[in-house]
């Protein structure tokens, strides 16, 4: 049964006494009372009545929340109110089980911890040691101003696991125990729990918890506790579109990643190069062979327009990546062709080869059945915007969200379509020009200033809709 | 408000005084004072499977409603002359009550038979079901 709110409202203005007694009788009749409206009556009712008479009361509403709400409801309780009075600043717990990995989500999680670090006191949670010095290298970040807290995950640490992998995947939900119950624990801790590591296993305590999804990896199962977040954030429309479609739950805010590798300045001398960028992935999901071969193809069936053009595949792999052996073995077979491969370039190489190319193309996705294996946002396509290469990618995930087809670039559902739209710009310079010239006011809108706005905006919000009356 | 130093250090004596109760809790379920359910949809076989036994463990345990729970108070002064005075309210009422429960009881029993002849069967049902489909391909190939 709900609790008649108003009335209650109406009591807490008038007599403390009633008030505590209302509040006692509702929780001992099991009465439908949300932490939410216990925070805001509570605060309501502190705002209205003499201090020397709510201090006195104070206690005993705390011990009848505690026991019939557990502790950590009177504990989120004083924490509200400690916001919503102003006596110190809102803390926030940023949880990523990969902060020890460079990651796109990783690089998402850090810029946020920057942007509120002034607003907010702001504690990183990971699960594996790393220092902020690393995270602020990785990515370019200043997180000067907030802390490192490791929380360990005894299940992770067994032996016979990978020393450095904390994989949700690992855990048979019907066996074992819950193994980021330590995790749900340090979340009580925060005013705001974000968790950007996609983990639904975490259950939220905070007052106030974030749901940060870059896809919906894996199923429901046992320890799916999505629903419990206050709001579910997406970075980009294809992943809300999973999140409903695998969850079955409707995604509340969406915020674009963070893209940072604009120019000093633009527009820039560019070559005839048409530039990949994406790590080699083992299992070949990023398809740089099958670029090789289009390359190729072009090459031998249009030399005259191909003539002069170079590919250049830049991208992260891991040692011993059999599929990036497969490419150098293929690139020793043919080397008519004019292909560079280029792993593991420093960011400042990287820079300087976005800068050089004119083309930018983007197979991931093709022929793909798993939507996983698509594009969840597509980083790389507006890093390359940025630096007005024009983008012909994959009509598919994240990418028709980023590329204005035949506007700042083109989209392609097969490889006879790619290689048209792409003969289709080496033969019209004028045209190259003018798409590259959007391509860059596209990627524009992607930068770091405008993510770390939206979230800057999103968090005030929040502070003002969660904590007040 | 008038006076927030008073409700700040009354805040913060609160806190002190609930800090190393909810350090000490270290089960998740006794920190938010409730079970976590479990959500069913959306779950793979196996893991419905684990819940429908847990589930019925559950209600074989409680189908019992005869039995009596102790009576306790948590009131400091009042609590022993408001268990008392229980005592004597359940021992009057014991024969009425125990009418109405025997049924209930009964019932709840027939429950419990039910729900585990369900699960029986259910994986009597699965059981064949895999036996088929292992025989499917070979009675193909005969036909073939």
């Amino acid at each position: 049964m709900m609790v008649d709110e108003p009335k209650l409202r109406q009591v807490a203005g008038t007599s403390s006494r009633d008030f505590s007694r209302l509040i006692r009788r509702f929780l001992e009749e099991k009465k439908k009372l949300s932490q939410d409206t216990v925070n805001s009556l509570v605060l309501s009712w502190l705002r209205s009545r003499p201090a020397a008479e709510t201090s006195k009361r104070l206690p005993k509403l705390m011990d009848d929340l505690a026991r019939s709400k557990g502790i950590q409801s009177a504990w989120n309780l004083l924490y509200f109110l400690e916001v919503a009075l102003r006596l110190r600043r809102a803390r926030v717990g940023i949880y990523d089980h990969a902060f020890h990995y460079i990651g796109g989500a990783q690089k998402y999680g850090s810029t946020i911890a920057q942007t509120l670090q002034d607003d907010f006191e702001v504690t990183l949670l990971a699960n594996k040691p790393v220092i902020l010095a690393d995270l602020q290298a990785w990515y370019g970040l200043d997180l000067s101003r907030c802390r490192l807290k490791v929380v360990p995950l005894p299940f992770f640490e067994e032996k016979g696991r990978h020393p450095q992998i904390v994989d949700a995947g690992e855990v048979d939900t019907c066996k074992d125990e819950n193994p980021f119950h330590p995790v749900s624990r340090e979340s009580g801790n925060y005013d705001i729990f974000i968790n950007n590591g996609m983990l639904e296993m975490v259950y939220p305590l905070a007052n106030t918890s974030l749901f940060i999804c870059h896809f919906p990896e894996r199923n429901r199962s046992r320890y799916f506790y999505v629903r419990r977040y206050t709001e579910i954030v997406h970075n980009s429309l294809y992943t809300a579109r999973w999140i409903e479609k695998r969850w079955n739950l409707t995604p509340h805010k969406h915020i674009y990643p963070p893209v940072d590798m604009e120019p000093a300045e633009f527009p820039l001398k560019k070559e005839d190069i048409i530039i990949s960028v994406s790590r080699f992935d083992e299992g070949g999901n990023k398809q740089q062979l099958d670029m090789i071969r289009v390359f190729e193809d072009l090459a031998r069936s249009r030399p005259r327009e191909m003539a002069g053009w170079k590919l250049v595949l830049v991208g992260g792999s891991l040692p011993y990546n059999p599929y990036l052996e497969r490419i150098q073995a293929h690139l020793r077979g043919s080397p008519a062709a004019e292909i560079e491969l280029k792993v593991n370039v420093a960011a400042a190489e990287l820079k300087s080869e976005y800068e050089r190319a004119k083309i930018f193309w983007h197979f991931c996705g093709l022929g793909q059945t798993d939507p996983a294996k698509v594009e969840h946002f597509g980083m790389t396509v507006a890093e390359a915007m940025q630096n007005g290469c024009v983008p012909v990618a994959f009509r598919g995930g994240g990418q028709t969200e980023i590329v204005e087809d035949n506007l700042s670039g083109f989209l392609f559902s097969s490889e006879k379509e790619l290689t048209e739209k792409t003969l289709g710009l080496l033969g019209n310079p004028v045209r190259l020009e003018e798409m590259s010239g959007r391509a860059h006011q596209r990627g524009r809108g992607f930068r770091r200033e405008v993510f770390s706005g939206v979230v800057r905006d999103y968090f005030q919000g929040l502070l003002v809709s969660r904590f007040s009356e | 408000m008038k006076n927030i130093q008073e409700i700040e250090s009354q805040i913060q004596k609160i806190k002190a005084a609930l800090a190393d109760d909810i350090e000490s809790i270290q089960d998740l379920e006794t920190l938010i004072g409730q079970k976590i359910e479990v959500e069913l949809w959306g779950l793979s076989k196996k893991e419905l499977e684990k819940e429908a036994w847990d589930s019925f463990f559950l209600l074989d345990r409680n189908k019992d409603c005869l039995e009596e729970e102790p009576i306790v108070s948590h009131r400091k002064y009042i609590g022993a002359g408001i268990v008392f005075f229980k005592r004597i309210f359940r021992t009057l009422m014991r024969p009425y009550t125990k009418t109405i429960l025997a049924r209930q009881v009964r019932f709840n029993r027939e429950l419990v038979r039910l729900h585990l002849a369900n699960i029986l069967r259910l994986e009597k049902i699965e059981e064949r079901v895999a036996a088929l489909e292992a025989e499917k391909p070979a009675s193909r190939a005969e036909q073939g």
